[in-house]
């Protein structure tokens, strides 16, 4: 459905303050448009992203209509521990993209 | 500073010159004077603004303010860079100009006091005006892209005003092995003629896909969508395999370069470059800001039909620097607009009041040589705004046949031609 | 000229851009251009 963009860095201090930054691209389906027959098209947008660091949330956003079509979030967060960051965009139609990326801390 | 100006007689102040000065003035002079107007920036608005100042009525005592004595033109500028035209077919001067009537002198205008009507130029000499007009073009904002500054831009070449940036570029590209990827960053709008950033890639890879069949070219856009943008995509896929479009969705954002290593950065990737072209973000000529006529994006706000400014009556502001509703920053248009200006301040220092006015922008891009495509918009006024005429204009046909475009590259030509010879021949 | 700048609008005259220019302007307009040229000889 989509394709995303992570950049997590790969080496931290631990209490490190780090930068995170995501992107997704996504067909943007408004929910306002109609369709040749004039029955309204079904709104398909990007209403979650989450990440969790080994497991625990550490970021979430609920998206709405006119944030962007191809949703660019970035946040920061402490290097905690070596690890995975996980990272997940859910759409309308229920469709989850999911995204990783390690982490090593010193 | 040269003078090839008629004598004149002094204009005496009076209190109604400050206050009234807003759209349709009383006239203002004595018999017999005549009314002076400063142009400042001798490009594309401004010498166009001068000639036709004096064309619209000889009356009028017209200086034009512009530090070069030689005027290097952007449009065709990207062919060079490629390698497919001489820099001195971009080369103009301003005897023609002078022989006019028009007093030229080669200084940079340093101040304006809007109150006094005056304006300064670097060598300390203050020119007086009833009416000034500001045409100086775009400046590039040095403080905007981390890492990309005036130090930067000798190593990592804008190319964005034409002259020694333009040859500077080529000169890389020439220099550079076979083999080398280019690195090109284009900033979000508004900017100068962003049809030419794209023009610009397509030349480039066309001088790679024929000089340097190893190297490929790296595009990073802070933009998804631009002008024009299935021609250019077409001719893309049609022709240049080795040039890839990095959009702002797909992560090309420019955030970052490093001049000393070479590399240019996005939000995800940092790439290597061998030369890098940077058209970094930009603002009005910094004489509209001092003249207190730019507004808080940096750019001027202006009446449609004088292109007095919103923000300093009695001076108006043409060309790249002016933000006027739709009117694209194209030569083309800084030309037409130039026009209705001359046209507007030859009646308003005589308390006339001027005309409509509507005008027609046609900008021409390159994918290759023989191989060009426009985007055509007539502008009209509506309740004090710019705004495309419905239903005209539009860009070349996508299915159109490689005849048609080998005549629009013709025509591009001959637009370039007839531009040059109105203003400066 | 009035012709042929009414045959642009009508998409009956073979044009790269005169057809997209020409559909900008109304007939007083294309009569008033005319004139302005024919008074510039
Ligand atoms: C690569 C490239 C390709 C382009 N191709 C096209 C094209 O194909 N078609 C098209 O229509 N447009 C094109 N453009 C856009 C076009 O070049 C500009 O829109 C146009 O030059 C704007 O005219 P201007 O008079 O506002 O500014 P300019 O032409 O830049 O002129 C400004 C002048 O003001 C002078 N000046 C600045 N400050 C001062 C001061 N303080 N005192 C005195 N003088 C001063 C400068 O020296 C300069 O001569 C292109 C631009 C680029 C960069
Ligand atoms: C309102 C303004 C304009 C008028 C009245 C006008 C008028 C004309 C006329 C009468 C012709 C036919 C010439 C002939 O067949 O002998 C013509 C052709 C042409 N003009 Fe214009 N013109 C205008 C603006 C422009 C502009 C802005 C451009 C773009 C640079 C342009 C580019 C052309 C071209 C390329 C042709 C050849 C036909 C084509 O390929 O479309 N004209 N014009």
């Amino acid at each position: 459905m989509a394709r995303t963009l992570i950049n997590v860095p790969p080496k931290a201090k631990r209490g490190q303050i780090i930068e995170i930054k995501t992107l997704i691209s996504h067909v943007m389906e408004t929910g306002y448009r109609r369709d040749e027959t004039g029955a309204p098209i079904p709104r398909d947008i990007i209403n979650l992203f989450v990440c969790s660091y080994n497991g625990t949330e550490i970021f979430r956003a609920d998206l709405h209509q006119a944030i962007a079509a191809n949703p660019f979030i970035t946040f920061f967060t402490v290097a905690t521990e070596t690890g995975t960051l996980e990272f997940r965009w859910t759409d309308d139609n229920g469709q989850v993209e999911k995204a990783s990326a390690r982490i090593t801390v010193e | 500073m040269t003078a090839t100006r008629p004598t004149r007689r002094q204009f005496v102040t009076t209190a109604a010159a400050g206050a009234s000065a807003s759209l349709f003035p009383r006239p203002l002079l004595a018999q017999g004077s005549q009314p002076r107007i400063v142009v400042v920036g001798g490009g594309f608005a401004g010498a166009t603004a001068a000639r036709f100042l004096k064309r619209a009525d000889p009356r009028l005592d017209v200086t034009l303010v512009e530090p070069n004595p030689i005027f290097a033109a952007c449009p065709f500028s990207n062919e060079v860079i490629a390698g497919l035209r001489d820099m001195r077919a971009q080369l103009f001067g301003y005897d023609r100009i002078a022989a006019a009537g028009v007093a030229v002198v080669h200084q940079a205008a340093t101040a304006v006091d809007g109150r006094a009507r005056s304006v300064t130029l670097g060598n300390g000499t203050k020119l007086g005006y009833e009416r000034l007009i500001l045409a100086p073009g775009s400046d590039l904002r040095f403080d905007a892209l981390p890492g990309y500054d005036e130090g930067a831009a000798e190593r990592m070449p804008h190319a964005w005003k034409a002259g020694d940036q333009t040859l500077l570029l080529r000169r890389q590209l020439e220099a550079m092995e076979d083999g080398g990827t280019v690195v090109m960053a284009l900033p979000a709008l508004p900017y100068r003629c962003p049809p030419a950033s794209y023009e610009r890639a397509s030349l480039i890879a066309y001088y790679l896909k024929t000089r340097k069949p190893r190297s490929k070219l790296v595009v990073l856009d802070a933009k998804d969508t631009f002008s024009m943008q299935r021609l250019f995509e077409n001719a893309w896929q049609e022709l240049y395999p080795n040039l890839e479009w990095v959009p702002v969705s797909s992560g090309g954002n420019p955030t970052s370069v490093d001049a000393a290593a070479m590399t240019v950065s996005s939000d995800f990737d940092t790439y290597k470059a061998a030369v890098a072209n940077i058209i970094p973000p930009q603002k009005a000529g910094r004489i509209a800001e001092l003249a207190g006529t730019a507004d808080r994006t940096g750019w001027c706000p202006v009446d449609p039909v004088t292109f007095e400014s919103h923000l300093a009556p009695g001076i108006h502001v043409l060309g790249d620097a002016a933000i006027a509703g739709a009117v694209p920053k194209s030569a083309f248009a800084a030309n037409a607009v130039a026009k209705i200006c001359a046209a507007a301040v030859a009646k308003l220092v005589f308390g006339e009041r001027p005309a409509p006015p509507k005008f027609v922008n046609t900008c021409y891009s390159l994918a290759a040589p023989d191989y060009g495509f426009s985007i055509v918009g007539v502008y009209h006024p509506v309740n004090g705004q710019w705004l495309e005429v419905e239903g005209a204009g539009g860009v070349s046909p996508a299915d159109a046949p490689r005849m048609f475009r080998s005549q629009e590259a013709k025509f591009a030509n001959g637009w370039f031609n007839a531009i040059t010879s109105e203003i400066f021949g | 000229m009035v012709a042929a700048m009414q045959a642009y609008r009508g998409g009956q005259r073979p044009a790269t851009v005169m057809d997209r220019i020409a559909k900008g302007f109304s007939d007083d307009e294309i009569k008033a251009i005319a004139a302005w040229f024919a008074a510039q000889r």
